[in-house]
Formats: structure tokens, C-alpha cells, sequence
């Protein structure tokens, strides 16, 4: 159970899942060759919206499996779509 | 069912440390950010009061003469080889021309009278384009400045969510809440949970939006293909034919605006248009052959750069009209307010409850030393705006570095200070010097510059001035009241 551990863990999971979301935002644009300036500022609408709901999560969260399944998959969503992108 | 309960107390709990360390960590980046950000709402109104020398009494469009003499000035930059400046054309807010390059902070250039061209000697500034420039860099560049800024906006977004969590229960109930007499704590979050809520769509479209345009650093991308090249006449960069005509020429596309900036590259000039009153930053660039005065082909916006274009504006509110402009004012006002307001409500709990003394005191001396520094460094800037000689060549320069002597200054006021016994008292001298210097400003400056001027600035110095007094007036009138309640803490203890 993620409430057993201190304030500390659920500040490093925040941070992971800022990374997370990041890696995912880029990974997106980079699939999309053709994606200009103004659609990459959309890309960062959803990013910047969806940062501070996940981390607000992590706060709220009573287990790992609640929150750290979608960072995780974010995280390995944006991986995969950057090595698609070469 | 107790679980439950306990469930739910831990939760909230965990909520309140999330709220109050990242306050903590982010509230004095936010707090120069939307203060500096809310200024910058009228940045054009304050580089024309900080610039008392030009005097136009009509407003008017540039005429053939003066875009003439723009192109002399054009052609002279051209042949010595500088940089290439561009053309800001006169509008509502700004009625003189300006002929500009960028500095790296702000924009710098000669005044142009769009009668006819002449040079008008005001003042060097940067004006209000410093607030504008220091609200996203913290004027520490790129990195580390605008990324603190980013990570900030960020951390907002989440205090603000969190915020709206931890008060949801008696949102409605403390909405209207505002007990003036009640104990400074509880003051403080009613005053903080009141801004909170009746800003929030400003909080959340000034945060959302601002992290996009810092975007590179807040979620940074692959850079975008470079658009396919537009076949670009060569030739100089000085137009052949006259400025009037490729000005006019753009205009009349049909959905194209009134220009407003022009740029000027070897064999094209390109005339930005826009649309007054709109909300959306849709500036559309108009390229033209700066020999023949031919249009050249240019790519159709397509629908997501006219969502980026909303964005940009709901953000910049640069063509939008006076009763907008406003709300927005208000909006970041409201914005300033909040989180001045939790500052102070973290500042009176800790002191009330007697927490950790050390961490109480360097919560107080830190929220002096930004929260009344900042507003001094503001009025030096303003100050000496007024005070060194109008065409001392290192004035620009020299106002910049007094409103962070200022803050300097406040700051190591505040530091050095011994610890009075209620840390409300560290607000005094700096809030008094606040109000004097506000008052004064307002008073000299009307006294100096309102007789005998009847031209379109006169609104502009009117409303500043009369801003500067009643600020003045208001905050020495509440540092009285303030230090009155100290003084009544202090003898009841």
C-alpha cells in the first residue's frame, strides 16, 4: 500500500509522472511528421493539463497499482512511439 | 465506515502538505510572475507614461513623409551594416511610430512622429516592456529564468487543483466569507479561498496558456519541420517602392486586418496584420516583394494554428479592446491577490501557533522581502524613470539596475533586521516606504506634467497617477491599521 510510505516516495512518483507525461507528449509529436508549431502547442494543452491532475493522483492515491500502471504506461507509450519515430 | 473516515483525513492531509510545500517552494516565482505579468497588461500605457516627451495630439496614420523618412532610416541601417530594424505603426494604445530593433530583453529604437516622420527625442526606456520580459525570464534568460517560471506555472496548476480539493466541502459556504475582524490567520484564508474561487477561470486560463508558451521548456518536442522554402526575391532590403503602397497593398487582402508591425529582409517585406478588438492572436503575415510591391504566396492558416492563435491570446490579450484588457487586468490582479494571500495566511498560521520559530521568522522576512520588495523595486524603477537627466544615454540601463538595487536593498533590510516580537512588524518600514513613494510619484507627477498638456497621453498620465496616489493612500492606510492590530497583539501577550 503506496500510504505506508512517506511524503518522499509520493514526491518522486510525482516527478516520474511529469517525466512521464513529457516523454509521452514528445513521442506523440515526433510520430507526427507533419505536425507544425501551432500542433505541437495543442499536443501541449493536453500535457499541460494532464500533469497536475496525475500528480494531484499521486497524492490521493491509497495503491501503487492505481497509479503506477498509467504513469508506467504513459511512460512506455512515449518510449515506444519515439523508437517508432526513429 | 471509521476506516473510511481515517481514509479520508489522510487523503486530505496529504493534500494540505501537497498544497502548502509546493506554495512554499513555488509562491514567490508565482507571486513576481503574475504581478510583473499583470502590469505588463498595459505595457504600451506605461512606456507612453514613461515617456512624458511625446507629445501627439491626434492619432493618425503614418503619412507618405513619414514612411519615407522610415525608408531613409532603412537605407542608412542597411548600408552600415547593423542589424535591421522593423516598423511598429501607430494604433489606439501607442500613437507614435517606432522603428526597433530587439535587444535581448525588450524593444529599443527611435520614436518616429507619424505626421511626418521626424525623430521625436523622448527618453530612453525599456518602459513597460521590462514587466513584460521580467514576467516570464525573471530577466535570467532562458535557462534557468523562463524554466523556473514553467516549473512554477506547473506547480500552480497543482496548488490550484489541490486547493479545490481540500475547500470543496465548504466551498459555497466560505465563498462569501470575508471576516475583516476575525483573527489574521483566518482572514487571510478567506481572503485566499474568496480570490481563489472567483478567479479560478483566469488562474486556469493565464496558467495553461502561459505554460504553453513556454513550451519548449516546459514539455519539450521535437522541433517542428521547417516549412517548405517560399521562392524569396533577392535584392536589398530597403522596399524600392514606397512603404505607403506595400502597407496598403497588404490591407486590402480581403479578411487581412490593419498592419500593424512590418519587417523588412533582403527582397521581401513582410506587413503583420491584425484585427482589433479580437481575442485571438491572429496576426496574419503578409510577405511582399519589396521591389515590384507584388504579393507573394503565402500558406492558409489551417485550423490548428488558429486554436494556437486563441491560445496565444487568451495569454498576450494584445488586440483586444479597453474593456477586455480590464478583465484581464482584474483576472491577474485577483491572481496576484491569491497567492499573496496564502503567503500570508501560511505567515500568520506558523506565527499564531508558534511553530518552528526559525522557519516562521524566514517565512516572514522572505514574504517582506518579495512581496514589498518587488513593489519598490517597482516604484524605483518609476522613480528614476522621473529623476535622471531625459537624455543621459545609460538611463535605459540605469533604471533596471535600480529597481533590482531596490529590491536589493529591501531584501538585506529585511534580513539583517533583528526579529521583532511579532513578525507582523517587519511590514512596516517597507509598506510605509511603499505608500510615501507612491503617494509622492503620483503628486510630483502631477503636479510636473498634467499643466498646460493636452494631448492623447493625457488620459494615460491621468489614470497612472492618480492609480500611484490611491495606492499610496491605501496602503499607508492599511499599514496604520496593521500596525495598530501589532501593537494590540503585542500588549495583550
Amino acid at each position: 500500500m503506496i500510504r505506508r510510505n512517506g511524503m518522499g516516495v509520493r514526491i518522486v512518483t510525482s516527478v516520474a509522472a511529469y517525466g512521464a507525461v513529457m516523454l509521452f507528449c514528445a513521442g506523440l509529436a515526433a510520430t507526427l511528421p507533419f505536425l507544425t508549431e501551432a500542433g505541437q502547442a495543442l499536443i501541449r494543452l493536453g500535457g499541460t493539463l494532464a500533469v497536475p491532475g496525475l500528480i494531484v493522483c499521486v497524492f490521493l492515491a491509497r495503491s501503487w497499482a492505481s497509479v503506477g500502471l498509467p504513469i508506467t504506461a504513459l511512460a512506455a507509450g512515449g518510449a515506444v512511439l519515439l523508437v517508432m519515430a526513429g | 465506515m471509521k476506516d473510511g473516515i481515517s481514509d479520508n483525513g489522510q487523503r486530505r492531509a496529504r493534500l494540505v502538505d501537497l498544497h502548502s510545500w509546493l506554495g512554499l517552494l513555488s509562491c514567490w516565482v508565482l507571486f513576481v510572475a503574475f504581478f510583473c505579468g499583470t502590469l505588463a497588461l498595459y505595457d504600451a500605457e506605461i512606456t507612453e507614461w514613461m515617456q512624458p516627451e511625446i507629445h501627439l495630439t491626434d492619432m493618425q496614420a503614418p503619412t507618405e513623409s513619414a514612411l519615407a523618412a522610415v525608408t531613409q532610416r532603412l537605407h542608412a541601417a542597411e548600408t552600415h551594416g547593423g542589424a535591421l530594424p522593423f516598423l511598429i505603426l501607430p494604433n489606439a494604445r501607442a500613437p507614435a511610430m517606432r522603428l526597433v530593433h530587439y535587444d535581448g530583453h525588450s524593444f529599443q529604437g527611435p520614436v518616429l512622429d507619424p505626421t511626418d516622420g521626424h525623430e521625436i527625442l523622448a527618453r530612453a526606456t525599456e518602459g513597460g516592456l521590462f514587466f513584460f520580459d521580467f514576467h516570464y525570464t525573471l530577466r535570467l534568460g532562458q535557462i534557468p529564468g523562463a524554466a523556473c517560471v514553467a516549473l512554477a506555472g506547473f506547480g500552480f496548476l497543482i496548488l490550484l487543483l489541490s486547493g479545490l480539493l481540500i475547500h470543496l466541502r465548504r466551498l459555497l459556504p466560505d465563498l462569501f466569507k470575508l471576516r475583516i475582524k476575525a483573527p489574521r490567520p483566518r482572514f487571510w484564508l478567506d481572503a485566499h479561498v474568496m480570490t481563489g474561487v472567483f478567479g479560478l477561470p483566469f488562474h486556469l486560463i493565464l496558467t495553461v496558456t502561459g505554460i504553453i508558451l513556454l513550451g519548449d521548456l516546459a514539455l519539450p518536442m521535437r522541433a517542428p519541420p521547417a516549412p517548405a522554402p517560399q521562392a524569396a526575391p533577392n535584392g536589398p532590403a530597403t522596399p524600392a517602392i514606397p512603404l505607403g503602397r506595400l502597407i496598403h497593398t497588404a490591407e486590402a487582402v480581403p479578411g487581412a486586418g490593419r498592419a500593424r508591425y512590418v519587417l523588412f529582409a533582403p527582397g521581401v517585406t513582410t506587413v503583420y496584420t491584425e484585427h482589433a478588438g479580437a481575442l485571438a492572436e491572429d496576426s496574419t503575415a503578409l510577405r511582399l516583394n519589396s521591389q515590384t510591391g507584388a504579393l507573394l504566396p503565402t500558406a492558409p492558416a489551417g485550423g490548428a494554428d488558429r486554436a494556437a492563435s486563441l491560445i496565444y491570446g487568451l495569454h498576450m490579450v494584445r488586440p483586444v479592446g479597453p474593456v477586455l484588457r480590464l478583465v484581464w487586468f482584474i483576472g491577474g490582479s485577483i491572481g496576484t491577490l491569491l497567492i499573496a494571500s496564502g503567503l500570508l495566511y501560511y505567515e500568520a498560521r506558523s506565527s499564531r501557533r508558534a511553530l518552528d520559530r526559525r522557519r516562521t521568522a524566514a517565512m516572514a522576512r522572505g514574504n517582506v522581502a518579495i512581496i514589498a520588495g518587488l513593489m519598490l523595486a517597482c516604484l524605483a524603477y518609476f522613480w528614476l524613470n522621473r529623476l535622471l537627466p531625459a537624455h543621459w544615454a545609460g538611463r535605459a540601463q540605469a533604471e533596471v539596475s535600480g529597481f533590482f538595487l531596490a529590491w536589493l536593498a529591501t531584501v538585506l533590510f529585511t534580513a539583517l533586521r533583528p526579529m521583532p516580537c511579532v513578525p507582523a512588524r517587519l511590514w512596516c518600514w517597507p509598506l510605509r516606504l511603499c505608500g510615501a513613494t507612491s503617494l509622492t510619484l503620483g503628486l510630483y507627477d502631477a503636479l510636473r506634467f498634467w499643466p498646460g498638456r493636452h494631448d492623447l497621453s493625457m488620459p494615460v498620465f491621468i489614470t497612472v497617477d492618480v492609480a500611484l496616489m490611491v495606492i499610496g493612500t491605501g496602503i499607508l492606510l492599511a499599514q496604520h491599521h496593521r500596525a495598530r492590530r501589532a501593537n494590540g497583539t503585542l500588549s495583550a501577550t
